[in-house]
């Protein structure tokens, strides 16, 4: 069993849970694509308030994965000091929302928690968009969702509005694909397609990459009316999350197992294959 | 009678499904259990990132795509809903992924069929 404990009150016993088998293990891809989120025991991470968060592996078959990954038992993971660990922080935070907590209300505590996190999202500044932005529809997707190329483009064409029917893949129309499924490998690949990490001055499609750590990599593109839109493989593209939501931070939607968001990547006219 | 066949398995985004081919008896016991379904109404749901079914392709055109128990069989022009409440189309496919996958995207794709909503 894995268990997370929200280090935030200094009187009272913090409020702690169990993960469910599945948070665990997307816990532990979380933590396999960037060991740096952890944290020794005694790391410092704030004085009152919201300390980030102590997870604990347990001698039972759900820990299986971390003790694969060689990690110690207890270990840290957020707080004031560890920004880069704000979207791990979050999913922590919501998986309490299906515990029962020992709180007799629990939502002021989460909140708080939360608010801080916000914060550090804030001052990491990962959100940017470039502009003059280049836009498409948010809301008619007819170009991609014909039976003709539907299953043949995935979410790279639909990031970069280029229907080869090809599924392309990064890198490749530059002669040199990505070799493994990480942000630095799929996001080097796109790069190497002529993807930027800094803005045009003419024109930018913006969009992101996100990664399913070891198994597989997707791409958002921001749309018109401040929705971002996506392709998930051979699927219909469209504007909302799995949660079925509008997606208007593709950091924070619903994005199943790709865990790890990357960054933000700028491109016009840039050719895949 | 129903020709080779082969299979895939709808879990990426990005990267192109994994598929495999099926033996001759697999590709007909397939499509005989898959005609001998009754007649469904719902329609494969819109799942979005992560496990999305399998689908079947064989030689002769036609082409089942398989999610719990929702079955969408499209042959000779025409597409068929069928309903497989027991999941044994899916199981049987899951099962037989087994030799093609590497084994821990195995263990990942079988976690996901199970924890797959309807």
């Amino acid at each position: 069993m894995v268990t997370v404990e929200l280090d935030i009150f200094s009187g009272r016993p913090n409020p702690r849970w169990a993960l469910t088998e599945r948070e665990a293990r997307q816990l532990t891809e979380r933590i396999r694509a960037d060991p740096g989120l952890l944290l020794p025991l005694g790391a410092d991470t704030g004085g009152l308030g919201y300390r980030g968060f102590i997870v604990r592996a347990e001698d039972t078959g759900m820990a299986d994965d971390w003790k694969r990954l060689g990690l110690p038992p207890v270990v840290r993971l957020g707080g004031a000091f560890q920004p880069e660990a704000a979207e791990s922080s979050r999913f922590l935070l919501h998986s309490a929302e299906s515990a029962r907590l020992d709180l007799r209300d629990p939502g002021p505590v989460l909140a708080e928690a939360e608010s801080v996190i916000l914060q550090s999202l804030d001052v990491q500044g990962v959100m940017t968009l470039c502009s003059p932005a280049a836009l498409t529809s948010d809301t008619d997707f007819s170009f991609w969702n014909g039976a003709a190329n539907l299953a043949y483009n995935n979410c790279y064409n639909f990031a970069s509005n280029l229907r080869t029917n090809t599924f392309a893949q990064p890198g490749r129309a530059s002669g040199s694909m990505y070799t493994s499924i990480d942000c630095a490998a799929v996001g080097g690949g796109a790069v190497r397609d002529g993807w930027l990490t800094t803005c045009r001055a003419d024109a930018n499609y913006n969009v992101c990459l996100v990664i399913w750590p070891n198994y597989d990599y997707h791409w958002y593109r921001y749309c018109a009316n401040s929705h971002w839109c996506h392709k998930p493989g051979q699927t219909a593209a469209r504007n909302y999350d799995n949660s079925n939501q509008l997606i208007l931070n593709p950091e924070t939607c619903n994005r199943g197992g790709y865990t790890v968001f990357c960054g933000y990547y700028r491109g016009y006219n840039v050719t895949v294959s | 009678m129903a020709s080779a066949a082969r299979a895939s398995v709808d879990v990426f985004s990005g990267r192109e499904p994994p598929n495999w081919a099926l033996s001759a008896d697999e590709s007909r016991a397939l499509r005989e259990a898959v005609d001998a379904l009754p007649a469904g109404t719902r329609p494969l749901p819109d799942v979005g990132l992560g496990y999305r079914g399998f689908t079947v392709t064989w030689a002769d055109g036609a082409k089942a795509t398989v999610y719990r128990d929702v079955v969408e069989l499209a042959v000779g022009g025409r597409t068929q809903l069928r309903e497989d409440a027991s999941r044994a189309v899916e199981e049987r496919l899951l099962l037989g992924s087994k030799a093609h996958l590497d084994p821990e995207l195995f263990t990942v794709v079988a976690s996901q069929v199970q924890a797959a909503q309807p």
